[in-house]
Order: C-alpha cells, then sequence, then structure tokens
C-alpha cells in the first residue's frame, strides 16, 4: 500500500487500525536502525521507536496528504532520539564528551562488535561526532535521503547540510585511518 | 530517496574510504525483534462527563450538610467549659480554719464517702475499735506475768532507748 494510501485509510474509523499496523510494518526497520544509529542500546532505541510510532498515532489523523510521510516519520523519529539523549545527558549529568565515551563502551560491549573490520570502525568513528553532524551523516551515507529531504527532516538549509556532511565524512575517514 | 550512485561519487571526492564500507547494519538485535515488533497504544482516556446543573447543586448542599452535622458534633462533644484548675487559690486556703467550720455531720458525710470512693471496707470508727482491742488483748496478756519477770526483763533492757 502507498503511503497516501495509508494516510486515507488512517483517518477512517472502519480502516484506522489496520492502517496502523501496515504503516508500521512498512517503517519498523529503517526507523529502528535509524534510531539505533543514535542510541547504541537496543532496549533504548526500542522505546524510542515505540514513543515514536505513539506520536505517529496520534499525530497522523491531522497529518497532511500532500506531505511525503516518511520525512515526517523520519523527524519525529530524529526528534524522540535528540530527547532521549538530551535526558540522557541530563540524568547521568555528563557533558557531551562522557556520552560520547559511554555510547562507544556500549558499541564494543556489542556481541558482534569486531575492533578490526571497518564496520565496527566507522561506528566508532560516528560517535565521536557532534550530534547534529551524526545525525546529517547518518541520514546521507546510510539511508540515502536527498539534501532537500534532510531540510524538511532537520529544519537546516541545504548550503549547511552539506558542508556539515563533508565535515562529518572526513572526520570519519581520518578517524578510520588512524584507528 | 537519492540515488545511491550519487552519494557513492559525493564520497568519492570528500572521503574515497568510506566508499567501500558495507552499510549494512553490524549491531545485534534479539532473534525475531522485527516479526514480534508491535506498538503497545496508550487507551484512550476516558471521556469527561458534564454533571448537569441541578445534581451539581445538590451535590455541593449535601456536601454543606454532611460537615455542618460533622462541626456541630464537635462542638457538642468537645467543648465541655472545663475550668482549669486553680492551684494559687488553694494554696491561699487555711486548712486548720476552714476545718473548724465543718458542723460533725459534714465530717461524718465526708468520711463515708471517702471510704466508699477509696473501697476500703472500714470507716475511721471501726478502725479505732480494731485498734482498742489489740491494746485491751496484750493489756490481759500482760496482766499474767509476774512483777519478778517484769523486773527480770527491765534489767535484761536497761540499754534500749525504745522502753525509755
Amino acid at each position: 500500500m502507498e503511503d497516501v494510501e495509508m494516510v486515507t485509510a488512517f483517518k477512517k474509523a472502519g480502516t484506522k487500525e489496520n492502517a496502523f499496523t501496515l504503516l508500521v510494518k512498512k517503517y519498523q526497520e529503517r526507523l529502528y536502525w535509524h534510531i539505533r544509529r543514535l542510541i547504541p542500546s537496543h532496549e533504548d532505541a526500542n522505546d524510542v521507536l515505540q514513543n515514536t510510532f505513539i506520536k505517529v498515532w496520534n499525530g497522523l489523523g491531522a497529518f497532511r496528504e500532500d506531505s511525503q510521510l516518511y520525512t515526517w516519520l523520519y523527524r519525529i523519529a530524529t526528534n524522540e532520539s535528540l530527547s532521549f539523549m538530551e535526558q540522557q545527558k541530563r540524568k547521568a549529568a555528563v557533558d557531551f564528551d562522557q556520552l560520547g565515551e559511554a555510547y562507544s563502551n556500549s558499541i564494543k560491549a556489542d556481541a558482534n562488535f569486531d575492533a578490526n573490520r571497518l564496520e565496527w570502525k566507522l561506528q566508532l568513528a560516528i560517535r565521536q561526532l557532534p550530534d547534529k553532524q551524526k545525525l546529517v551523516f547518518n541520514l546521507r551515507y546510510f539511508d540515502n535521503m536527498a539534501y532537500e529531504e534532510m531540510s524538511r527532516v532537520l529544519d537546516t538549509s541545504v548550503g549547511a547540510l552539506k558542508a556539515s556532511y563533508h565535515h562529518a565524512a572526513k572526520k570519519i575517514e581520518e578517524f578510520i585511518k588512524n584507528h | 530517496m537519492n540515488n545511491r550512485k550519487d552519494i557513492n561519487e559525493e564520497l568519492d571526492a570528500i572521503a574515497p574510504l568510506l566508499k567501500s564500507i558495507s552499510r549494512l547494519p553490524v549491531q545485534s538485535v534479539p532473534e525475531g525483534y522485527f516479526e514480534q515488533f508491535s506498538v503497545k497504544i496508550p487507551a484512550e482516556s476516558a471521556p469527561v462527563v458534564k454533571m448537569p446543573m441541578v445534581r451539581k447543586w445538590m451535590g455541593y448542599a449535601s456536601a454543606a450538610l454532611v460537615a455542618g452535622i460533622l462541626v456541630t458534633a464537635g462542638f457538642i462533644f468537645t467543648d465541655k467549659n472545663v475550668q482549669p484548675f486553680n492551684y494559687e487559690q488553694y494554696s491561699r486556703i487555711d486548712v486548720p480554719v476552714e476545718m473548724n467550720k465543718l458542723t460533725d455531720d459534714e465530717l461524718q458525710n465526708y468520711l463515708v464517702t471517702a471510704t466508699v470512693l477509696s473501697g476500703a471496707g472500714h470507716t475511721s470508727s471501726s478502725v479505732s475499735e480494731e485498734i482498742n482491742e489489740t491494746i485491751t488483748a496484750e493489756t490481759a496478756s500482760l496482766n499474767q506475768v509476774s512483777d519478778e519477770e517484769l523486773e527480770q526483763f527491765l534489767n535484761e533492757n536497761a540499754g534500749n532507748t525504745d522502753l525509755k
């Protein structure tokens, strides 16, 4: 079912729940990985994904059908992830660097972790980035998102996003080469 | 979504190493997580039903009535107008003078009442009678002692001050 059809079905009382189930099935994996790249723990990522879909359930009725659904979903998931990270920082009373270190340790604790594999070095390198650069890099590199769409998700100009992505990619390559 | 080819060309220019890395997720996820995933939508809160105006005022009236009963009952059962004990007033009383003012009947009444309240089985007159009986019995037993025995007893206890 196309996104527009799902939104229309959601707005009808008789097909609301079925449309929502289809939407969850279609986007759960993509949104989960988007969240998980920002929040390394599976349990935390699962909580954030739950909250994201609850927001979708509450807001989809008022969603304008001329907007792009997946951009809206990414926007909610991004905001939920950032709120969660902000809460974590406040709760632990740590600064960005300390939280980054804790997240890096969380990556190293993964059952599949292999320090020699480039994919894991890439994960550790992304951890070193500031939140905004991390987001921009993930959306472009892993989710193949166009700058124009990213601009709608992050409320940032295309020029600023391009600059951010370039800085992030260079930093990551540098990190991988040195580790 | 953007074309993967465009993104790779972009990476060629800025960070070619990244182009060769797999984009597939490497982190572990519990088995069957995506198949079993479901969203727990919280139950919608119950709608608030507005109370009709008459029922609302009836409610207020009932609450006021109950509050009135409780306050009145509180006054009835707790407000006994008890005067505090005035120790200063009683310390100024001259007890012997006041006692002399009492008649015999008043004293007799007091003794009877005090005995009943204390729960004792004796009045002061019965106590006096008991003492007299004891003295009489002891005097009778002393009459049976001879003068020689008394003399000897006094000589033996000459140093005992209790007998002086």
